[in-house]
């Protein structure tokens, strides 16, 4: 039997980000390799193996399940051995799996996963606020190398140059976003390195056939952004200061207001309210 | 207790330090950093100062980070020393490497830092778009492909100025830095402080050059090149050649400039006493019929433009006396225009400056008199010491050769209006009755002088109380005026100095933090204490040349109304 969680934010939990998020609004998008794609209210139980098969559908075409990112930019990637994990962040932490911008993006066996990490990474280009160097510029790079490597362009030198890039921006850039920004290549490379080392050698038997490619995030399904609750917000400020992408405007002692323009949903307002007066909401379509 | 710190095993004691890269400068380890500039707020956008912490393993920025009681940092791992490589190589992979033409080859932080971490090889091409380069403005070129988006420009411009000229714009990998709502800087109402250039870690925002044009002048024997110094800059310009900071270097300089080819060097202290005489009996006149108080002082050219743009109802406020760069630039060209016609030659006036703004004032229309600008070219104290080094001059062993008469002398008040505080205390001087030294041991005492940002002091002129506020900073400034204008405060006299600790601070300056202006600073009081004569009203020249009749064009030469 699954509990479904009550969609009203509980906003007397607490106790760090994960478990605030936790309590929140359950609704993800599931999108991908999977017979029904589009929003989904998750209970609060479910493991990610019912995720796909029983809310999901499971996997169309009578594929094999090869692995699933979670959270898109900042997110992780699991795969069948972690099938049976429940759908919690508190318990997926050690995973490396965040909540993230909450898509769930499911790949078959036939997806070749350096195609898969370019697309995140391309997409990151489109995520970050530009503020520190190891994000900024260096996820253009890891990008840049990792279409070429896609193509068949980079040699193991270059591959290595990849891999520090990475290793250096998971634990030099200024936030969350940018130090998960390798997490999904990474684990990737961890899970399938076999197919790295076919497009090293020239030739990808998965990224010769002819298929639409995964298109990550939650476009055009983006609908959630955070807002502040003017009923809530005592406008401390505290949010606008911890704002690193100065998307946070506003008066002291009044409300204060979140650009969603600027907004790069890194959730680190959300960490720093004091009286949970900021909260993820769906945008009308 | 002292909280204590291990900085590479090396023991330090601090409190007031905000960061952990205080405490490390404190234990003399130089961490690496870009965006970190001790006068601003914390960014921490660069990364380069990451420090790992020995018990835990975790690395974090020193410039975002707490002191703690007990915490031991490594500065300088295998692990950071190769983060910090690929930093600075993912910096300079989007950054132009022209560095020997590059306006601060010499003072670049980026150039340095690649320098010290033996950067040799860049493996990622440069794919950026170019973008055209900001020459509006009369005081800073901007170079946009040059910006590593440090954002201390930003932050002086906001938190110091309070002006938020310079802004950053876009997101992502869009983020850029934008003047205004993405205008030329001269069509925004920038004021030319030129701060955004002094902190540039880059070459992205550099001083208008302008050494082309004193070369060209010095060369041609038809110019009677004429240069004037300003007070501040003798205070610095020794730095740039290992004299320390606040040391009196003004009779060096003379010699250096004469042997460049300039023909006569006077002092712009001569044009402050006459300032000072022409604003305090202004006061005086003020003071006396209660029309447009507060007086407020007009020697600052980025404050009058401030003034101008941004608090026009002041306007009328404004002391019409001129700067003393006018002042000596007026009675000059009106003393050599026979000379002039006489020999067959023209004269074409140089001033040394502190400052950026000065470029933006000499080339006013209101300080022009016949078509010809009476301040024909302004250089900085870079640029002058640029040419310095262009001439090959070893400037420590240079002989002293004092600066020429009649217009190279002043009084101490004079030498004192490079820093915040002076022009007020030199005004003061010259209104109270009382000549006797105890005034001035006095007036050395009673709050004009110090780095608070705004002062407030009481001086008791005649049989009035007079109330005097000083503010340095255009923020600080700013903040004055709205008190003022609150009626919050009640003030008879206000000096503002648009940078910080004054023209001695200013932006054409040597690259200095505060501790080393407020050294500069001291350095002028210094020479004021030994000055021949401390009052403006006792300058002989001046008194001869009143005697003379210059009182009857005062009107005309000396003062300039500022209108709408």
């Amino acid at each position: 039997m699954l509990e479904f969680h009550n969609a009203v934010n509980d906003r007397r939990a607490s106790g760090g980000l994960t478990k605030r998020r936790e309590n929140m609004a359950r609704i993800f998008l599931l999108k991908g390799d999977i017979a029904n794609p589009g929003h989904v209210d998750i209970p609060t139980n479910a493991t990610i193996r019912q995720v796909i098969y029983d809310i999901g559908g499971g996997i169309p075409g009578g594929k094999a399940f090869k692995a699933v990112q979670i959270g898109g930019p900042s997110g992780g990637l699991l795969t069948e051995e972690h099938l049976d994990l429940p759908l919690n962040f508190i318990k997926l932490k050690p995973y490396g799996v965040r909540r993230g911008d909450s898509v769930i993006t499911v790949l078959d066996e036939d997806r070749c996963m350096v195609d898969v990490a370019a697309r995140f990474m391309e997409y990151t280009q489109t995520e970050f606020c530009g503020k520190c160097v190891p994000c900024r510029e260096g996820t253009k790079r890891m990008n840049e190398l990792l279409w070429g490597l896609k193509d068949y362009r980079i040699d193991h030198k270059e591959f290595t140059l990849l891999t520090d890039l990475g290793e250096m921006i998971s634990v030099t850039a200024y936030c969350n976003l940018g130090r998960n920004s390798f997490r999904t290549l990474e684990e990737s490379i961890k899970y399938f390195p076999a197919e790295f080392e076919d497009h090293l050698k020239g030739e990808c038997a998965l990224c010769a056939q002819d298929r639409e490619p995964i298109q990550p995030g939650d476009l055009p399904y983006n609908r959630i952004k955070l807002v502040v609750d003017p009923n809530v917000c005592r406008g401390c400020s505290k949010c606008a200061r911890n704002c690193h992408a100065d998307a946070i405007t506003g008066v002291v002692k009044s409300p204060f207001s979140i650009d969603p323009e600027k907004c790069v949903k890194c959730y680190t307002c959300i960490e720093a309210c004091p009286f949970d007066a900021i909260q993820e909401v769906e945008i009308d379509a | 207790m002292p909280n204590i710190m291990y900085v590479d095993n090396i023991r330090v004691e601090f409190d007031e330090e905000a960061t952990v890269l205080d405490v490390c400068r404190k234990a003399g380890v130089e961490v690496p950093n870009f965006c970190f500039h001790s006068d601003l707020s914390v960014y921490g956008a660069c990364r380069m100062c990451m420090v790992e912490n020995l018990d835990t393993g975790e690395i974090t920025a020193a410039c975002t980070t707490k002191p703690k009681n007990g915490l031991r940092i490594r500065t300088n791992t295998a692990r950071l020393l190769k983060y910090r490589r690929m930093i600075l190589e993912l910096m300079l992979s989007a950054h132009c490497r022209d560095c020997t033409m590059c306006e601060k080859s010499r003072t670049c932080r980026l150039r340095e830092m690649a320098v010290r971490f033996g950067i040799h090889h860049i493996r990622f091409s440069d794919t950026r778009e170019h973008i055209p380069e900001d020459h509006s403005s009369p005081a800073v070129q901007i170079d946009y492909n040059k910006c590593i988006l440090c954002g201390d420009c930003v932050r002086v411009c906001k938190e110091v100025q309070g002006m938020s000229i310079l802004h950053f714009a876009g997101r992502g990998p869009g983020l850029h830095i934008e003047a205004g709502d993405n205008q030329q800087l001269s069509s925004t109402h920038c004021v030319s402080c030129g701060q955004c250039s002094a902190v540039c870690t880059t070459g992205a925002i550099t001083v208008k050059n302008e050494i082309g044009d004193a070369w060209r002048a010095l060369h041609d024997p038809k110019m009677r090149v004429v240069v004037q110094i300003a007070p501040a800059v003798r205070v610095a310009l020794g730095e740039a050649y290992g004299i320390p900071s606040g040391e009196n270097v003004l009779d060096k300089l003379v010699t250096a400039l004469k042997i460049m080819g300039a023909d006569e060097v006077y002092d712009t202290i001569f044009g402050a006493d006459l300032t000072v005489r022409e604003e305090a009996q202004e006061f005086l006149r003020r003071l006396e019929t209660g029309e447009n108080l507060p007086l407020m002082t007009s020697c600052c050219p980025a404050w009058v433009r401030y003034v101008e743009n941004e608090r026009p109802q002041f306007l009328k406020n404004l002391s019409s006396a001129l700067s003393p760069m006018q002042m000596l630039a007026t009675v000059l060209k009106d003393q050599y225009r026979e000379k002039d016609a006489a020999d067959g030659r023209t004269t074409y006036h140089i001033a040394i400056m502190p400052c950026t703004a000065k470029k933006m004032e000499a080339g006013r229309p209101e300080f022009r008199r016949g078509g010809v600008p009476n301040v024909d070219l302004v250089l900085t104290t870079q640029e002058v010491i640029r040419m310095i080094k262009e001439s090959g001059i070893r400037f420590q062993m240079l002989e002293k050769e004092s600066p020429d008469l009649p217009f190279g002398m002043g009084s101490g008040a004079a030498e004192i209006f490079g820093t915040s505080g002076g022009v007020a205390e030199a005004v003061a001087r010259y209104c109270m009755p009382d000549k006797s030294k105890n005034v001035l041991r006095m007036l050395e005492h009673s709050g004009l002088r110090g780095s608070d940002p705004i002062r407030f002091v009481t001086l008791p002129i005649g049989d009035r109380e007079v109330r005097i506020a000083l503010a340095h900073g255009l923020s600080n400034a700013a903040k004055l005026l709205d008190q003022i204008e609150n009626g919050e405060v009640q003030v008879d006299l206000v000096e503002v100095m648009s940078c910080r600790t004054g023209c001695v601070g200013g932006a054409g300056q040597p690259y200095a933090l505060m501790n080393t202006k407020l050294q500069r600073a001291r350095g002028l009081y210094e020479i004021d204490r030994s000055a021949m004569f401390k009052r403006s009203e006792r300058n002989p020249v001046i008194n001869a040349m009143y005697d003379a009749g210059l009182g009857e064009r005062a009107h005309e030469l000396l003062h300039q109304e500022y209108e709408e």
